[in-house]
């Protein structure tokens, strides 16, 4: 009840921190989607550098959150804020993208590739049209779980100067507001159980015909 | 056709060459069965005509070019390939499956479908029932038919086969080598067919090409390798039937004397035609529905007139069916010799004696041995 | 970058804050898998196997919600300290080796299963001699992911009075010192790859021979 209440009162405030959370997350997906997916295809075609970078993108995501953004906050180009949130947060989202990735297209059946060569399709036409699509699944789930993770990492960017769901958590701490808590991490919880749903939709339109 | 001249192939890997000076000939038409134990470079071979793998040194033609010169996607547009994997796209459908080249090829989208179709039928399957299906909705059977039908979607002279009923249980496989023997009658397509089992190669080749170690150790119409093999290696691969193997799988045709057709009014002169023409049997031929009547240089030299009949379709066999189906035949028959039908024409008779002096040859063969 | 600053947080900042942090770490792993792996095998048994789903969706649904509300969500209960921190860590931690306990069970091939069964093992040496050493290199890998994940997130701890080596991050973060920032991480990833590397030790002696 008092939740509600809570809400009601402050909607305007609530309003601009789920946009501005929710806008963070986009756009680091937008960016990492398109850097990782081609990370991803690149390591995939080029074996000699995937063990490389698949290791760097283990060090990256185990480095705690809040570390990343304050490293990149003291840095005079990116500064507090919006920038430093998105580049931390795109360096997170490398590891479960660019593994899945490269996981899918190698998981692909190589006799179906063999197949495909033998028939003279070129290198571009076996990638486009066998190996992504076959890898879109083991791809999507890799989307999904950065989606939810992005969406929660982004609340800690608060410390970094970021106006977005994690500064409710955020003062609620300080002022021991349950309210502000439970209003933040709920509101932080259903964009990633949406997105994550929204996705799962999207894959089963783009991956039609198998078991 | 294939020529391969002083082909060597190692790879990089492995101190050992893949196929050593391997040179031969695959003439137009003809299906060359290569067979050898695993390991032997008989795969390796294949993937070097469509260059899925590249020769160390040598030279490989197909069609009277060398494909070094030519581009490999190509080359692999002109020629069909098909694995016992099959690797069908399993995100695609049969129809899109098997009109992969033709796409690749650019053909209009009214050609493909018809050709899909026309395809799928020729390879026994029901295109109204499998075009719209996915692979994983098919049986063993019918994927490796998919995939023979994909192979030759675009029309191509030359076919390559990796042991592509190897997959399947022995009946199925059996069917579908008898299906592809006749599909083969009408489509002539030159073939390299790689197995390692020594009845599918005489089963399936009109030449066989045995390997081992990367070397080419015979290469042979089954008949020849199974009468007069080179050395132990291909008794040993033959194994200790050859005798009834030959037999058994022998095609009918190797042992038939060929038939002249001559018209009634040359029958005077008969022994004049047939020895022009080489030949020691002739036949008259049948006025619409009638059994053929034919005879034998012997016996019209002795002025015996044509009184032998083999009646309409109980004493005929197919050219490609083995000389132990003749031979059963004969004995239900109770008759010492059946006329061979290729293409369901008369081509020519094959006789108890022929068989005969066939498994007399082996013995002497053997003796020798 | 101020070298002697790096140095003070280094040495004289960071040692009592990693002791803070291995304890938390250590206490949140002891009580995670004390209550995930017998959960995650409760669930593979036959008569419970009909739940595991429905305990699945509520783990899943638990880690969409962000660590750091986690973190903060048991203080109202607790109050500020050490254990609202742990509580709400081994929380966080628990999915991941649930999970790869029913996985690795679950992942044990039905044939091997039914040959044991068809020698007369009873449930109970069917687990303990079959599924439990067949499912040994999920589970450590379920355990493993689940360590250095929990090592990073434990920085969170600080925001609510758990100390460890959050402390001299956010410490770096209020004074725009880099050099603190940098102290810590460095530290903390040091403490996940020695607890990673411990893991994979442990697993050498876990594992059966065969699998290695």
């Amino acid at each position: 009840m008092q939740v509600i209440r809570f809400i009601i009162s402050n909607q305007q405030r609530i309003l601009e921190y789920t946009l501005n959370h929710f806008s963070l997350v986009i756009t680091v997906m937008l960016f990492s989607l398109v850097l990782w997916f081609l990370t991803g295809l690149l390591i995939s075609r080029y074996q000699r550098i995937a063990e490389p970078v698949l290791s760097f993108s283990n060090i990256l995501f185990c480095i705690p959150s809040i570390s990343l953004y304050g490293l990149f906050m003291t840095l005079p180009q990116l500064g507090l804020g919006r920038r430093s949130a998105a580049l931390a947060l795109i360096m997170y989202a490398m590891m479960p993208l660019v593994r899945n990735v490269y996981r899918g297209v190698k998981s692909v059946d190589p006799w179906v590739i063999e197949a495909g060569r033998g028939m003279g399709m070129s290198w571009r036409q076996i990638l486009l049209e066998i190996q992504i699509p076959l890898a879109l699944p083991v791809v999507f789930a890799g989307i999904r779980v950065t989606v939810v993770l992005i969406t929660g990492m982004a609340t800690v960017a608060t410390y970094i100067g970021e106006r977005n769901l994690g500064r409710l958590i955020q003062h609620g701490i300080a002022r021991s507001d349950y309210n502000m808590i439970i209003t933040g991490a709920v509101i932080v919880s259903i964009i990633a159980v949406l997105l994550d749903y929204i996705l799962g939709l999207l894959e089963k339109r783009l991956t039609p015909g198998r078991v | 056709m294939i020529q391969l001249i002083d082909v060597n192939k190692t790879f990089l890997n492995s101190p050992v060459p893949a196929v050593r000076g391997v040179s031969m000939e695959v003439k137009d038409g003809e299906i060359c069965a290569m067979v050898g134990p695993s390991g032997c470079g008989k795969t390796t071979i294949l993937r070097m005509i469509n260059r899925l793998e590249e020769p160390s040194s040598g030279t490989i033609m197909v069609g009277g070019r060398d494909i070094q010169q030519e581009d490999p996607d190509r080359l692999r547009r002109g020629i069909g390939y098909v694995i016992q994997q099959i690797g069908l796209l399993p995100h695609r459908t049969i129809g899109e499956n098997v009109s992969l080249v033709p796409r690749l090829l650019r053909w209009s989208e009214q050609k493909i479908k018809s050709r899909v179709i026309n395809l799928l039928e020729m390879v026994g399957l029901d295109p109204g029932q499998v075009y719209e299906k996915f692979p994983h909705q098919l049986s063993g059977g019918q994927m490796q038919r998919v995939g023979v039908a994909r192979a030759l979607a675009a029309d191509p002279p030359i076919l390559l086969m990796d042991e592509p009923f190897g997959a399947v249980d022995p009946i199925v496989r059996n069917r579908l080598q008898e299906e592809f023997l006749n599909l083969q009658q009408q489509v002539k397509k030159t073939v390299c067919f790689v197995t390692h089992d020594i009845n599918e190669a005489i089963k399936m080749g009109d030449r066989i090409a045995v390997l081992n170690e990367g070397r080419l150790v015979q290469y042979n119409s089954p008949l020849e390798v199974l009468s007069h093999p080179v050395n132990d290696f291909v008794v040993n691969i033959l194994g200790e039937d050859r005798g009834v193997k030959l037999l058994n799988l022998t095609r009918a045709e190797a042992l038939m004397s060929e038939a002249v057709l001559l018209q009634e009014s040359q029958m005077d002169r008969a022994v004049q035609v047939l020895q022009e023409s080489g030949k020691t049997v002739g036949f008259i031929k049948p006025n619409g529905n009638e059994s053929i009547k034919y005879f034998t240089l012997e016996n019209i030299k002795k002025g015996m007139p044509v009184k032998e009949i083999l009646e309409k379709g109980t004493c005929f066999i197919d050219g490609f069916q083995p000389v132990k189906t003749a031979l059963e035949t004969m004995m239900k028959r109770n008759s010492d010799v059946v006329g061979i039908l290729k293409e369901d024409r008369f081509v020519g008779i094959i006789t108890w004696q022929d068989i005969k002096k066939h498994i007399s040859t082996i013995r002497e063969h053997e003796n020798e041995c | 970058m101020n070298v002697e600053r790096f140095l003070v947080a280094l040495i004289d900042r960071s040692p009592p804050h990693v002791l803070e942090h291995l304890q938390l770490v250590g206490v949140v792993l002891f009580f995670t898998v004390l209550i995930a792996f017998p959960l995650g095998v409760m669930l593979t048994r036959p008569r419970f196997r009909k739940y595991a789903g429905r305990v699945m969706f509520f783990l899943n649904a638990g880690q969409t919600i962000p660590p750091l509300a986690v973190i903060s969500i048991f203080m109202p209960v607790f109050g500020l300290g050490f254990r609202p921190a742990a509580v709400a860590l081994i929380i966080y931690s628990l999915l991941p080796i649930v999970r790869n306990t029913i996985a690795g069970i679950l992942g044990v091939p039905e044939e091997v299963r039914q040959a044991a069964r068809g020698m007369g093992m009873n449930q109970w040496e069917l687990f303990y001699q079959v599924e439990l050493p067949l499912s040994v290199p999920v589970i450590m890998a379920g355990l493993k992911t689940s360590s250095v994940l929990l090592v990073g997130t434990a920085t969170l701890a600080s925001l609510v009075g758990g100390g460890g080596m959050g402390r001299v991050i956010f410490a770096g973060i209020d004074m725009f010192w880099p050099e603190f920032i940098l102290a810590g991480t460095l530290i903390v990833g040091a403490m996940a790859v020695v607890i990673d590397r411990g893991l994979t030790l442990l697993e050498l002696f876990l594992i059966p021979r065969h699998l290695k």
